[in-house]
């Protein structure tokens, strides 16, 4: 039976568990992204619909080259080269988290510019938006109707219906009639 | 990262690999501490060697350190780590029949298996009757389920039950220790040396 | 007692002691910001109308649908089986899934599929319970604006279209007739893969003692 009766060893083992928890306080790294702001904040902005910038003010402000504004192009560069909205910028969707990006996105922070974030549809912005929303972005909005609405209005230029087509989440058709129908052939 | 194994980073299957490893280290440290004599260990019920309530103590305090710490630097999720879930009146009757044990017999359930590996014979007739309790016990398990489950609350602790922060509770436990320490030492300062 | 006592003790009080000031830490469940933009960079999160109307004709019982609008639009038409999370109503206060919620979603092996109108505020739904670390969640592309054009009212493909549009076309009208109530029977071995069956990794605790 050895028993420790000299506390030397007592007093090494602590300093080595002392120098893990330094080692560790000095070493430990701050995660790179964090939520700022948590979901019953994001879904607050999601249903007071503040977020969302509407393909008319979206062609006014882009077609006025409005400094207050920018657009940002999450679609991958062969679409961007295709065609885009005047003065955008293009960041694919890859490279949302990125060091560049988020260097860009500060740079609008503090010059106070609103971003537009827009792919094709909605949906398809629609978490880079929300992602970004959480990581702290209060001011960036999502193009509703997406660039398939934008470009479309561009070329025909006719009335809007009562509600516009770019408000997907309206029901187009009565789904329990049509459920009916179907049943009735 | 950690809890290791059950966050992934560590297979299942090698649960008892690590077991095996933690339990050999265990008795080594149990058998080094001199905890495979019984009169060393029920010292600490007559006042003459409390080394029992000292290595306990320091494991819990360092391990409570550590805990706190680790957390904080991301090395630890501890909220991802299990807590037995209490059974207060089995956790009293348990405490009760297991204090008289101690001090009947002179080993708790680990320290009599170190006293077995060295081959002392108050060891080998304690692990006995250890197994004579649980094959008791399992026979009148009916009898006493009632017991066993009384007075469920769950996995409580006591941060939670009093609402203090997990840090300030590690900081009142160390103080406790520590004042513990000092009691202990002038208890057997008083009580007669007996050599174990 | 031993110099070395001292030391140790004052050690140990210095370590409790700075424990006191360490910055509070939240614990709640959550994947990091990366992880979530992983997720939603995979285009498997989007499941189309078809595999949706084969797994409820298939009634597989790994297979949740949710339906993300109000009560009213519920009430007035949703997908056999859906049950209502309306968005409204998904989070408290402190942004975290209501648990009468999380009793539904987070089933080990179970398939979630959002859907909506179209397809926005199922992938708004989405994002926030990914967040919160539920997982095998689906959204329906084009939601129910799309499952009628689709499957209530297929259209004929040209007669120029490859075998496979007239085999969807097929199933389609089979699948038409059985959420109106016909009879037709159902040609189903050209559609799409079915939804993907992840198995949940087993989120087990480890188990302490003495």
């Amino acid at each position: 039976m050895i028993h420790a009766k000299n506390p030397r060893r007592l007093t090494l083992s602590l300093i080595v568990f002392v120098l893990i928890i330094i080692v560790g306080l000095i070493t430990m790294n701050k995660p790179e992204f964090s939520y700022k702001n948590n979901s019953a904040q994001v879904l607050k902005s999601i249903l007071n619909k503040e977020g969302e910038l509407i393909p008319e003010k979206a062609i006014f402000y882009a077609e006025e080259n409005n400094p207050s504004f920018v657009f940002v192009d999450i679609r991958n560069p062969y679409e961007y080269i295709k065609g885009h909205i005047p003065n955008a910028i293009n960041i694919p969707l890859t490279e949302l988290l990125s060091k560049e990006t988020m260097k860009t996105f500060d740079k609008y922070v503090r010059d106070k510019t609103t971003i537009v974030i827009y792919a094709n549809t909605q949906t398809e912005a629609n978490g880079s938006w929300m992602l970004l929303k959480q990581l702290g972005y209060s001011d960036i909005k999502v193009l509703i109707g997406g660039f398939e609405y934008y470009s479309k209005e561009l070329k025909e230029n006719e009335k809007v219906p009562e509600t516009p087509e770019y408000f997907v989440e309206t029901p187009k058709y009565d789904f329990a009639k049509i459920a009916k129908e179907a049943s009735s052939n | 990262m950690g809890p290791l194994i059950s966050q992934g980073y560590i297979n299942q299957e090698w649960n008892f690999v690590i077991a095996l490893l933690l339990g050999v280290a265990f008795g080594y440290i149990l058998e080094a501490s001199g905890f495979s004599s019984s009169r060393k260990l029920a010292g600490v019920f007559y006042g003459y060697d409390f080394v029992v309530l000292r290595v306990f103590m320091t494991a819990a305090m360092v391990a409570m350190i550590g805990l706190v710490y680790f957390d904080h630097m991301n090395w630890i999720d501890i909220s991802k780590i299990f807590i037995l879930p209490t059974f207060l009146t089995s956790v009293i009757v348990g405490g009760v029949i297991m204090g008289l044990g101690f001090i009947m017999g002179g080993y708790c359930p680990g320290t009599s298996f170190t006293g077995v590996a060295i081959g002392k014979l108050d060891a080998v007739f304690f692990t006995a009757g250890l197994y004579l309790g649980i094959f008791i016990f399992s026979t009148a398990f009916p009898l006493i389920e009632g017991i066993y489950y009384g007075g469920e609350l769950g996995p409580v602790t006591v941060m939670e039950t009093f609402g203090i922060s997990r840090e300030l509770f590690a900081f009142l436990f160390i103080m406790a220790t520590l004042m513990a320490f000092f009691v202990v030492s002038l208890v057997q300062k008083r009580v007669k040396k007996i050599e174990v | 007692m031993n110099k070395t006592y001292y030391f140790l003790i004052a050690l140990t009080f210095a370590l409790g002691f700075g424990a006191l000031f360490l910055p509070e830490k939240s614990h709640t469940k959550e994947i990091t910001p990366e992880q979530l933009f992983y997720k939603m960079n995979n285009p498997s999160r989007f499941v189309t109308t078809d595999q949706v109307a084969r797994l409820i004709i298939e009634s597989d019982p790994a297979l949740l649908l949710v339906d993300a609008r109000s009560p009213d639009q519920y009430r007035l038409f949703s997908l056999p089986g859906a049950m209502n999370i309306p968005m409204k109503e998904l989070v408290d206060s402190n942004g975290i899934i209501c648990s009468k919620w999380v009793d539904y979603l987070d089933i080990e092996g179970l398939n979630v599929i959002f859907f909506s109108n179209s397809d926005v505020i199922a992938d708004q739904v989405w994002v926030i319970c990914t967040r919160h670390e539920l997982d095998n969640l689906y959204v329906m592309r084009g939601g129910l604006n799309t499952w009628a054009e689709t499957i209530l009212k297929p259209q004929k493909p040209f007669e120029s279209s490859p075998i496979e549009e007239f085999a969807l076309y097929d199933f389609r009208r089979g699948a038409c007739q059985y959420f109106g109530g016909g009879s037709i029977s159902i040609k189903s071995d050209v559609v799409a893969d079915p939804v993907p069956r992840i198995r949940r990794k087993k989120k087990t605790v480890v188990a302490g003692g003495c």
